[in-house]
């Protein structure tokens, strides 16, 4: 999961270092539109639906928030 | 009597309305007192600096209510203003001071070591100086004389669009434009003092100045949303219930969010009487999320380039076929259009033409550059007896059944991203400034949206890559993928061939 997500941002935000930093959001490495290519990139790969409800900067400001989200809504 | 200048808004509704919050940014509220006294304070300052009228003055400010008054104040002077965002890469800051090539440029003290890389030979002046100069009597007549000497056609603001050979073109508008707009506002939709405007566009993009002059009009609130918001739609629309927005002009991508988040899940704005759309196409199915949980708000799409600020307006009524784009409408008042069709005849209806406009609508032209001013501000072909200017738009519109204007395409290469008018050839001229690169070219992928580079030569490293563009051309208009090939294919004409690029790597 981790690996998948990690993939995703890469592949959203190449030249960002995104292992091990926090402030995705404050320091504006995620754009608006990068949230929202992530979390439709989410629901494609991994058919997980992030709710607009938990679509708030605390869980996307690093990538351990990010996959505690998504760990959150995966079906088990 | 005829208004003049748009400050009469600000004049008017500071003495109707004297402790009404004027605008809002979040974390500083100004009400209609404190921004028009400061603003005079501003503005006699200036004048006194400036010692000229109808004179640019750039402001270079965070998106704050800091900025309204700052932008106001110069009106005050007499003198036009020239938004910059401390936001914009240095050269972009630096070809625009180079074309507007302002006595002033007016700061705070946060950005006066910023503003200094730029000034050049013009002046700096901070907020915090000018309001803390003493008062001295005849300030006030001062301000007053310079209104009094103020004509509906003096330059209220020079914007600046994206120019195909790289060098930025400064669109100049006079108050007649957004006067006339204002009264086709309150004409058209039933807004009035109690109207709360919810600013989404950056200030240096003219739909700003519907959020700004139409909350000034009524006597209603600009209510400046913070940017990180919009990444959020549960803490936006949280956001707008606090404030009481009953009003927006977004870009659809803004509105796109909601409907790919599904975000009125999380609760209703539950003010909004009226949402406005314009600077791009908005899918349908994302107006349909809209209309669906709104039942009883306006909808309504605008069109207009900076050239000639908004020019039409159609209001959804739900009627419209599915899968055809939304009319743009009619034009506004005092505006009418012409559709040009290729060979120069007046489009039939139903025919595809290039869409002209004529009227109040119509930008002064562009600042020093009367050649540029030349090509598309030009006299009516199909009127020979006398002086008939008309903008030539680029865009291809027709008529529909309901004679209402279709818009269909654009004629060149420019396109909309994220709300953005880009001109592709912009972005070119910067990758042809880097020694690595041979030849270049862009297009953009409309199912990823975003806008691809295609370049041969050497490779670069991404990171390099994007850092040298970034010297040249705003954020904004950073592409959003790289292709490097051995080499770009070209077409019989020997061009670059831009689409055989595009419908590979789409």
């Amino acid at each position: 999961m981790r690996e998948k997500i990690l993939e995703i941002l890469e592949d959203l935000i190449p030249d960002e270092e995104i292992e091990g930093r926090t402030g995705l959001v404050e320091d504006r490495i995620l754009s608006s539109f990068t949230i929202l290519n992530l979390i439709s990139e989410i629901y494609d790969e991994l058919d997980i639906e992030i709710p607009v409800e938990d679509v708030v900067p605390e869980n996307f400001d690093s990538l351990d928030a990010i996959v505690a989200v998504v760990e959150k809504y995966q079906q088990v | 009597m005829m208004t003049r200048s748009v400050v009469e808004y600000l004049e008017r509704s500071a003495a109707r309305f004297p402790d009404k919050t004027a605008v809002d940014d979040g974390s500083t509220a100004l009400t209609y007192r404190q921004l028009r006294s400061g603003a005079r304070r501003i503005g006699a300052a200036l004048a006194e600096r400036v010692q000229a009228v109808r004179e640019p003055v750039a402001v270079f400010l965070d998106k704050t209510a800091e900025s309204i008054m700052a932008f106001q104040g110069v009106l005050y002077s007499g003198n036009f203003y020239c938004p910059l965002d401390s936001e914009m890469p240095p050269d972009r800051i630096r070809a625009i001071l180079s074309v507007t090539d302002p006595k002033v440029i007016l700061t705070d003290e946060a950005h006066r070591a910023a503003a200094e890389q730029f000034a050049g030979a013009a002046r700096i002046e901070t907020m915090e100086e000018l309001l803390a100069l003493p008062e001295h009597p005849g300030r006030e007549e001062s301000v007053d004389r310079i209104l009094s000497g103020c004509t509906e056609t003096d330059p209220l603001y020079v914007l600046f669009t994206s120019g195909s050979t790289g060098v930025p073109k400064g669109v100049l508008v006079s108050h007649r434009v957004i006067i006339n707009y204002a009264e086709w506002l309150e004409e058209t939709f039933s807004m009035d003092s109690e109207v709360v405007i919810g600013n989404q566009a950056p200030l240096y993009f003219d739909i700003s100045m519907h959020d700004t002059y139409g909350a000034f009009y009524f006597g209603g609130t600009l209510v400046i949303i913070p940017p990180a918001l919009f990444s959020f739609p549960a803490r936006l629309i949280e956001f707008m219930n606090e404030k009481k927005i009953s009003s927006i002009l977004w870009v659809p991508s803004a509105m796109g969010i909601f409907a790919a988040l599904k975000a009125f899940r999380s609760g209703l704005p539950q003010y909004l009487q009226t949402v406005m759309f314009a600077g791009e196409v908005l899918p349908r199915r994302n107006l349909d999320y809209w209309m669906e949980h709104l039942p009883d708000t306006v909808f309504a799409n605008l069109y207009g380039p900076t050239e000639t600020f908004v020019c039409t307006g159609y209001i959804c009524d739900g009627t419209e076929p599915a899968g055809e784009p939304m009319p743009i409408g009619k034009p506004i008042a005092n505006s009418t259009a012409l559709l040009l069709t290729e060979d120069g005849r007046e489009a039939a209806p139903g025919e595809t033409g290039e869409l002209c406009l004529r009227g109040s609508c119509l930008a002064t032209g562009y600042y020093n550059n009367p050649e540029k001013t030349g090509e598309v501000f030009v006299q009516n072909p199909l009127q020979a007896k006398y002086p008939d200017r008309i903008y030539r738009t680029g865009d291809l519109v027709k008529y529909n059944e309901q004679g209402d204007l279709i818009y269909l395409s654009r004629r060149d290469n420019q396109i909309k991203h994220m709300g953005y008018r880009i001109e592709l050839g912009e972005i070119e001229t910067a990758g042809y400034g880097i020694p690595e690169i041979r030849d270049c070219v862009c297009f953009y992928d409309y199912s990823r949206k975003r806008i691809v580079f295609c370049y041969d030569g050497a490779e670069i490293e991404k990171k390099s890559l994007r850092a040298a563009l970034a010297e040249k051309i705003p954020s904004y208009m950073m592409p959003g993928r790289f292709i490097h090939l051995d080499a770009l294919p070209h077409n019989a004409n020997g061009k670059i061939d831009r689409k055989k690029l595009s419908a590979e790597y789409s």
